[in-house]
């Protein structure tokens, strides 16, 4: 489904990505550990399409097609996804207008009918059940005043509605307490099947005991550095990133 | 009017012939002294130069380089009034082409409220009263010249106790013309005791040519009146506008007033609220969305005479080409004006590297229980806001309008009548997508 081979990538000239390689498949979860300031919000942040980064080197090839060459726009027409890290707050935006023009410019570029209001009502009612969310937030400017846990719960509703195929979750579970971390992770799951994959990108391993990757990859400066199923996780969970500091640097020397 | 061109026409005697040649063509007189007195303050003032403290910034030299005639009446079909007015405003409607009103398009007025075109109520007592006496001739170049040769416009008088349900639209139209034409429409407005009046002022061209209007409006809210003004500015693109709002609040009276620029080359927009009550309350925002080489300068001024008056002032604005707006909004407390609230408020987008903004929030104070705050910001589209609704599968041009219509809907949103709201807020798409293609392009 996606293959990242050797990218390079960087914001204002300073490289941050020094060379990542990742094949991910259908059906597969991976997550991306690390310490902060590794890489891994630019990593995503890249595949999303951000402009503010530049791509170097290498190539990204999303369903054969290349990803680096689409308007972000156009990859999530192709079905990708970037859960924010700190999901962007506009004002004025109601978040019930924002979801339903999101799925009808879907809809529209996969000449697909549009939803109107009365089906998209009916559609969300049932999407806000899955993040345990009211009704009322709907009316709300997006992401204005959200608490922490219900700016992420709204980027699980987004996530709901627009049916990703490729769902990457930029630390997620930063901020969460334990429901709404429940909340979060039960929506992914949910949303989750044999033809999606999903790319959890986190600093903790605790999002990982309710979405159970099938590959941990450890990002350091800019690369990864190493990967294991999931008991790479627990592993960093007991010992820390130092040991995978200390380890790196000799390889490296 | 004459231009700098012909100084030697611009001394005091000639001015005062022209008022006396002008005046002897209308009904009554009975305004000499009033306009004898604004001639007077116009010669001694002249036309403003960037020396003015309140035209630093602008350079007025548009409006004096022409050489403006007179407008001429002309007759409107109402087919062509049609993009002017509110298709689903059940108003009192008035028209004024050129300056001239044109009583065809009068609609039936309702009882309880006296309307007329103020050329034919000069000598009515409520006129000779209040006319002049908010917009004074003293320091505005361009009011005492209003003054001086002001003839059509509306006098609305609302009776006590009387709310009026069906709103006024007063729509001020100019025709194409080839030579540059000039007028001078003047209204007043007042709100008696425990009155109530909804006031929309449409001022719009239907040409491409240079033409001047020099509006003003004077607005009085006696106590507990409840005044509700909104001003939609559609000039032509080469139409030069000058207005001057003036409103003054009795005891526990409201009045809001949204302003709307969406046309014109050059526009300088005054506007005062004068809480001369206590317990009034004044609302002041307005809205520019400018393009091209459009000017607009927005200079306020809230008065707070009395004590516990609240005011609420908001203006936004989005800048594209090499347009220019200035906002100066100065907040004055007075001294005996305790427990004021005033907020202020300026916020703008920038859309091209050449537009510019000058903004300055100014508080005079003299109470001290006072609860004062002011802030401007000038800035660019939200481009992380931009991101993350592309993200969303939206393609960026439509995330723009989104993002810049969301900008505007803080003002169009605080528009409580909604055939005014609705069209308003086509205009304004249509608008930004002109501005934001020319742009882009």
């Amino acid at each position: 489904m996606l293959e990242i081979r050797n990218l390079h990538a960087g914001v204002e000239g300073a490289e941050i990505l020094h060379g990542i390689d990742l094949a991910v498949n259908a059906g597969e979860i991976h997550a991306i550990m690390g310490p902060n300031g590794s890489g891994k919000s630019t990593l995503a942040q890249v595949l999303a399409g951000h402009e503010a980064y530049s791509v170097t080197e290498g190539e990204v090839i999303y369903e054969g097609q290349d990803l680096l060459d689409m308007d972000p726009d156009e990859r999530a027409v192709h079905g990708v996804f970037l859960a924010f890290q700190y999901p962007v707050e506009i004002p004025g935006v109601n978040s019930a207008y924002f979801l339903r023009t999101a799925l009808n410019a879907l809809r529209t570029a996969r000449d697909e009918e549009e939803v109107d209001a009365i089906d998209f009502l009916t559609l969300i009612r049932d999407k806000l059940k899955l993040v345990e969310m009211d009704e009322k937030f709907l009316k709300r400017s997006v992401n204005e005043g959200f608490s922490g846990g219900e700016k992420k719960r709204h980027e699980i509703l987004q996530m709901a509605v627009l049916e990703p195929r490729l769902a990457i979750l930029d630390e997620t579970d930063s901020g969460l307490d334990i429901d709404a971390l429940r909340i979060v992770a039960n929506g992914v799951n949910t949303l989750y099947s044999a033809d999606k994959a999903t790319i959890v990108v986190t600093h903790y391993q605790r999002l990982l005991n309710n979405i159970v990757p099938d590959f941990v990859h450890v990002m350091l400066d800019g690369r990864i550095v190493q990967s294991g199923d999931k008991t790479l996780a627990l592993e960093l969970e007991e010992k820390g990133y130092d040991w995978i500091k200390e380890e790196h640097a000799t390889h490296s020397v | 009017m004459t231009g700098s061109k012909k100084n030697t026409r611009h001394t005091a005697s000639n001015h005062t012939s022209w008022v006396q040649k002008f005046e002897s063509g209308l009904n009554g007189q009975s305004l000499r002294a009033l306009r004898q007195r604004a001639i007077a303050d116009f010669d001694r003032l002249g036309y403003p130069t960037t020396a003015d403290e309140a035209w630093k910034s602008v350079n007025p030299s548009a409006l004096i380089r022409t050489d403006f005639e007179p407008a001429a009446p002309a007759s409107l079909a109402d087919a062509e009034l049609e993009p002017f007015t509110y298709p689903d405003l059940q108003g009192i409607h008035l028209v004024f082409v050129n300056g001239h009103y044109a009583p065809e398009h009068t609609s039936d007025i309702p009882e309880g409220i006296n309307i007329a075109n103020l050329a034919d109520v000069y000598d009515q007592p409520l006129v000779k009263a209040h006319l002049g006496k908010l917009a004074q001739t003293t320091d505005l170049a361009f009011t005492a010249l209003n003054t001086a040769f002001m003839r059509d416009g509306v006098f609305i008088h609302v009776q006590p106790n009387v709310a009026v349900e069906t709103p006024v639209h007063i729509l001020f139209i100019t025709t194409a013309s080839e030579i540059p034409t000039i007028s001078h429409p003047r209204n007043l407005i007042i709100a008696d005791e425990n009155s109530q009046l909804s006031l929309v002022e449409t001022y719009a061209g239907t040409g491409t040519e240079t033409y001047f209007t020099n509006a003003v409006t004077e607005i009085i809210a006696r106590d507990n009146a409840s005044v509700d003004c909104i001003r939609l500015e559609l000039q032509g693109t080469a139409g030069l506008h000058v207005a001057n709002f003036q409103a003054q609040l009795g005891r526990n009276s409201r009045m809001t007033f949204h302003d709307f620029t969406l046309g014109g080359a050059f526009v300088r927009n005054d506007v005062n609220a004068y809480m001369r009550g206590e317990g009034s309350e004044a609302t002041v925002n307005g809205f520019y969305a400018l393009e091209g080489s459009q000017h607009v300068d927005n200079y306020t001024l809230l008065e707070h005479a009395e004590p516990h008056c609240p005011s609420h002032e908001l203006y936004k604005g989005i800048l594209g080409g090499s347009s220019r707006a200035i906002f100066r909004g100065k907040i004055h407390v007075h001294q005996k004006a305790q427990h004021t609230d005033a907020y202020q408020q300026n916020e703008n987008i920038l859309l091209s590297d050449n537009a510019r903004v000058n903004t300055k929030p100014q508080l005079e104070i003299y109470a001290d229980e006072v609860k004062c705050s002011h802030g401007a910001t000038i800035g660019q589209l939200d481009e992380n806001a931009l991101f993350y609704l592309q993200a969303r599968g939206i393609p960026k041009a439509e995330a723009k309008r989104i993002l810049l219509r969301a900008f505007a809907d803080d003002i169009i949103g605080r528009v409580t009548l909604a055939p005014v709201r609705s069209h308003l807020s086509d205009l304004i798409d249509t608008r930004l997508e002109h501005i934001d293609a020319k742009d882009t392009a």
